[in-house]
Formats: structure tokens, sequence, C-alpha cells
């Protein structure tokens, strides 16, 4: 991680409420991974205050000798709405790259992609990945997003570029699939019988993940979740990000004495941090309801 | 980053106790982490003490999640002095620290006299420990914590049993969530501290209208920080100046070299920078050359003479 003093190269509306920023940070585009975020410094004026995380939506060569990254993002509050008022030629202060990213399942055939709304973004440079392996023949490519309604559904022609098959859920239909984005994942599993062979890697809100675990649980497919947080910090200071975890599930997928997860003394959970342990975390290891 | 730390043509050190530090700049406790979250960023060597994270005997998780919203001008938040506990702290943590020449403040938290005492006795036997800040004043514990802030006898009974186990400099935080703090002041020094620091967060609590429920979850509560409390921390640091006879250290809301040096005005000996290290993790090291510059351009040799010069 370091700092960047990056310019905007432009930023402009893609749907109602969604944006999508360039940026010319030609250090950071060089060292993210795919699920990583960056930490954003929306104003010189301390108000508001932190800075705002976003993961990397992709890494560009955007010609004229500026490389950088695009950030899609939708305005939830007050740091979002300042952003969407930048204009080209502005300074923004960033650091990054930050936190730990997906992981590719090489062991996989099938790889599926499960994006809802503005947690779609984050899984785009995994999806630029796979669709390179995918076009070698190497695995599978399956990219399904979720939109509540056809006016927010984003992104749908940067997935459907990539090497793979391209699935739609319109909650209130009028697309692919009417309904939640879940049950389409639980029906293609099904259908396509690929349950032995698949992995997911997923960003959206917690609902989303919560209909995932019993999908991943019956047909005993490994998910990756990008996890979302209110972050202080974003380098594992402030200990503001926490997300409750098993431990059992933790002590399955990592170091612990390199981790910053910190067990309850008695019992079978705790904490990690979303900034240093995640934002992708394994689906199992993380504990809904606390 | 780069800095002109090694100027020695004004003079920034101040003693806290038997420590002396070589500015008077230093993170609050629970906004630096153990110092290595911070080291891609500034060379510890670089600021006058590193202050840790609360530490209390036992391993503690802390509060539930959703520990942070931020409000206009600052944050709320409630992290329940998280942290691995003292024997962890000693055997993980400090031999990172001990690689530098900077010295090392561990801010203690306890549910009862005896384990402020207990953890105070634990760290004097470690090697690298310099001083211990004595949270009296967490927002967000139920049990200890602020307790023993918001009664001055509890207050004098912490102080005096931390002072009985240590030779170490003690130095107790106080809350700003009490009628008359000078009180409380008073009581430290009469405990046999060698300086106070203050202030810690005042209780807040934000209301999601959607929901109807706390914006900090089961929490509830936080602690309010950040630059809109500077007025109120300063205010208090100028009462507490003028009743006691030990170095007071400054804290609220600091984010810049002139925040830093209202607070020396006000009869400040050093501050400590909180929330905002976690905005700008440099920001300590331009707080420094701020203050530098600030008494180069005034031809002031040092902070002695500025110190407490604000005119009432």
């Amino acid at each position: 991680m370091f700092r960047e003093e990056s310019t905007v190269l432009a930023n402009e509306e893609l749907a109602p409420g969604f944006w999508k920023m360039r940026l010319v940070a030609p250090g950071i585009a060089a060292a993210t991974k795919p699920g990583q975020f960056i930490n954003i410094k929306v104003t010189r004026c301390k108000d508001p205050l932190f800075r705002r995380p976003f993961t990397v939506f992709r890494c560009s060569d955007f010609g004229g000798g500026n490389t950088g990254i695009e950030l899609v993002y939708e305005i939830v509050g007050r740091g979002t709405r300042v952003m969407s008022a930048m204009r080209k030629g502005e300074g923004l202060d960033l650091i990054g790259p930050l936190g730990r990213g997906f992981e590719l399942r090489h062991d996989k055939r099938v790889h599926i992609l499960v994006g809802s709304g503005v947690g779609l973004p984050a899984l785009f440079m995994l999806g630029e990945e796979l669709s390179l392996a995918a076009g070698r023949r190497e695995l599978e490519l399956v990219i399904m997003i979720d939109a509540k309604t056809k006016k927010r559904l984003i992104l749908e022609e940067e997935f459907r570029s990539l090497n793979g098959k391209t699935m739609i859920s319109i909650h209130d239909g009028g697309y692919d699939y009417h309904g939640y984005v879940t049950e389409m994942l639980r029906t293609y599993i099904d259908e396509e019988g690929i349950a032995a062979d698949c992995a997911i890697y997923a960003c959206g809100p917690e609902l989303m993940f919560k209909a995932m675990v019993p999908i991943c649980s019956q047909y005993n497919v490994p998910a990756q979740i990008s996890m979302e947080r209110n972050m202080g910090c974003g380098v594992g200071a402030c200990l503001s990000c926490v997300c409750r975890v098993n431990k059992e599930a933790v002590m399955k997928y990592r170091d612990i004495r390199s981790s910053h997860v910190q067990f309850e003394d008695e019992g079978n959970s705790g904490y990690a941090l979303v900034c240093r342990d995640g934002p992708v975390f394994n689906i199992d290891e993380v504990i809904f309801d606390e | 980053m780069s800095s002109i730390v090694d100027d020695t043509s004004v003079n920034l050190s101040v003693n806290l106790g038997k420590i002396q530090l070589k500015n008077p700049v230093m993170p609050a406790s629970g906004t630096f982490g153990y110092g290595e979250e911070f080291a891609d960023f500034i060379n510890l060597n670089d600021l006058g003490a590193v202050i840790v994270k609360g530490t209390t005997l036992r391993p503690r998780l802390g509060s539930f999640q959703h520990r942070l919203v931020e409000i206009p001008g600052g944050s709320l938040c409630s992290i329940g002095i998280q942290n691995v506990g003292v024997d962890r702290f000693i055997a993980d943590k400090l031999p990172y620290l001990r690689q530098f020449r900077v010295p090392v403040i561990v801010n203690i938290a306890g549910e009862s006299v005896e384990e402020f005492a207990r953890v105070t006795e634990i760290l004097s036997k470690a090697e690298g420990v310099s001083g211990i800040e004595i949270n009296i004043s967490c927002p967000n514990v139920k049990k200890g914590g602020m307790h023993f802030g918001v009664d001055p006898d509890a207050t004098f009974a912490v102080v005096r049993a931390v002072r009985n186990a240590t030779d170490l400099t003690v130095m107790p935080k106080l809350t700003p969530n009490v009628t008359d703090i000078t009180a409380f002041a008073r009581a430290c020094e009469e405990a046999g501290a060698d300086a106070i620091s203050l202030i810690n967060g005042f209780v807040g609590m934000s209301i999601d209208v959607n929901s109807k429920r706390s914006r900090l979850g089961k929490n509830l509560t936080g602690g309010v920080t950040g630059p809109c409390i500077k007025p109120l921390a300063l205010r208090l640091v100028w009462q507490v100046a003028q009743v006691v006879n030990v170095p007071v250290v400054g804290i609220g809301g600091i984010t810049s070299a002139e925040d830093a040096l209202e607070f020396i005005l006000a009869g400040a000996c050093a501050v400590e920078v909180g929330t905002y290290n976690l905005v700008d993790p440099w920001v300590m090291i331009e707080i420094i050359d701020g203050i530098r510059s600030y008494l180069m351009e005034k031809k002031i040799s040092g902070l002695n003479a500025i110190r407490g010069t604000f005119e009432a």
C-alpha cells in the first residue's frame, strides 16, 4: 500500500445514481489485484472526514501515456455525492491497493461470478482474468448479474464483452430471468449438473450472500464473497470494520498468525478485519447474523 | 514522506515525566494500532512517542460489529477496546517496536483497580516500555472504562495503584463526560501522575430514522471524536493546564500544526493526534514539520517559550 496523487480523467453517470470515474494512477494500476480496494480522500476540507473505500473496477491504459484505474460507484451518501461533482483535471489523494482480493480456484472448471447492483464492479478485474483463461479453453466463465429494476442494470456491455456466458436477472422481470440472482444460480447449478466442478465469486448486499449460504452448502460449492463495512483507516489500525467469523472455517483457510482475526476465549467465533483479512472472505467463514 | 525533522535550529523536545520526547507529537491510542500498520507511510523514529492500542490483562473482542459512523466533521465509534491482551502484546507486538528508538507508551484499561495494577506490573518488566497511559475514559466499555473516570475517588484509586506498581511515567487519560474536569485532573496529580492527557471521546449516538435503530447497531452509543470536538477539547485542556503542575497532553480533533499549536498555547506540553491518523497516516509528520516552521518563522527557539502563552 502506498499513497498516490491522482488526477480525474473522466467522471460520468452510467445510469441514474451510478457513476464511473477514471483516475490517472499508474502506480496503483500496476499493483492492484482483482478484488482489492483503494481508499479515496474525497475532499481536502475534512468533511466528509474519512476516506471512502472502493474496489477497483478495472485497470486501464487510457491512451496518451495515461494509465490508471476506473471506479464504478453509486451515490449513497455525502462522500459519493462529493465525488460525483468532480470534474476532469481535479486531483484526488489515493491510498492503495488495500486488502485481500479473490483467489482463483484453479481446481475448478466452471467459474461463476455473481454480482448485484454496485457490487458488480468488484468482480470485473477477476472477470477479465477468467476471460483470458476461458479464451484459452482452460475454464468456463459464467456471469450472473442481478438488478432490482432494468433501470438499475449497469455494466452489461462490459461483462458481455468477456469470454463467458452472461445471464441477467431483474427482480421485477423484463429480462433473462424474473427474480433474484440466487434463484437463478441454484437453477443453473442444478440443471447443468456442475456442482462438483464449479466455484462462485460474489459481490452484492449481505442479503444476497445469506441467500447463497444454503445453496453453497447444499451443493458443496465453494464461494468467495466481497464484504462491505464502514471503514475508518483501511489499514488495520482502527478495528472499525470487523466482521463476525467462524473459527473452524477461518482455521481451515488461513494462517492465523499472519491474519488480523481475533477469536473469543470460549466459543467458535471471532472478528476479522474487512480491510485486512478481507474484503474477500470464503462464504463459510462469515457469520451473517450476529 | 520527506521531513525536516533533522533540522536542529529549533528545539522541539519536551519532557513527559521521565520520558524525553524529541518532539511533542504522538498518536492517540487506538488510532495507530501497534505502529506497524503505519510503517509504509512514516518512520516511527520521527514521532515524539508511540502510544499503542488500549491493552487489558486478558484479550478482549470488543464491541459488536457496525462500530463506526461518520458524522459531520467527525466520527462516532465504539470499538470497545478490542485487543490481544498484555501477554500477546509483549510477545507479538512489542518486539517490532523495539527496533525503533522511539519511546513506547502503553495505554492500559481494566475492570478493577487490581487489574490496572497487574497490567502495569507486567508491562514494567517488559523491555521497551517507557510509559503507561491509564485509560479511565473509554466511553464504550460497560465494566471499567469510563466508570473510573467519572468519580474522582475512583480516579484517585486507579492512578495511585498504577503509580505504586511502576517507576515508569504514568499518565492518566481523562474523559470529558464529567461536570468539572479539573477535579479529576487534581485527583490524578495528588495520586502521583507524572502527566495528564485529555480528552477521550464524548459519549454520543446516531439514529437511523428508517430502521429506528442506532447506526452503531447493538452498541447503541459511541465516542464522538475528530475535528468537530476540537473546540470542546481545547477549552478543557486550557482549564486543566491552569490547575495542575504536571505536563498536560492535549487530545481532540487535531489535524494540523495550527491545531496542535492552539493546544500548546492553551498550556499543553504535547499533543496526541487521533482520528486524523486514520485519514492521512502521515499527518503527524506534517504536524511536526509545521510546528517547526512556525517556530522558525517567529524566531522562537523552543516550545517552552510558547507553552501556555495564550492571552486570556
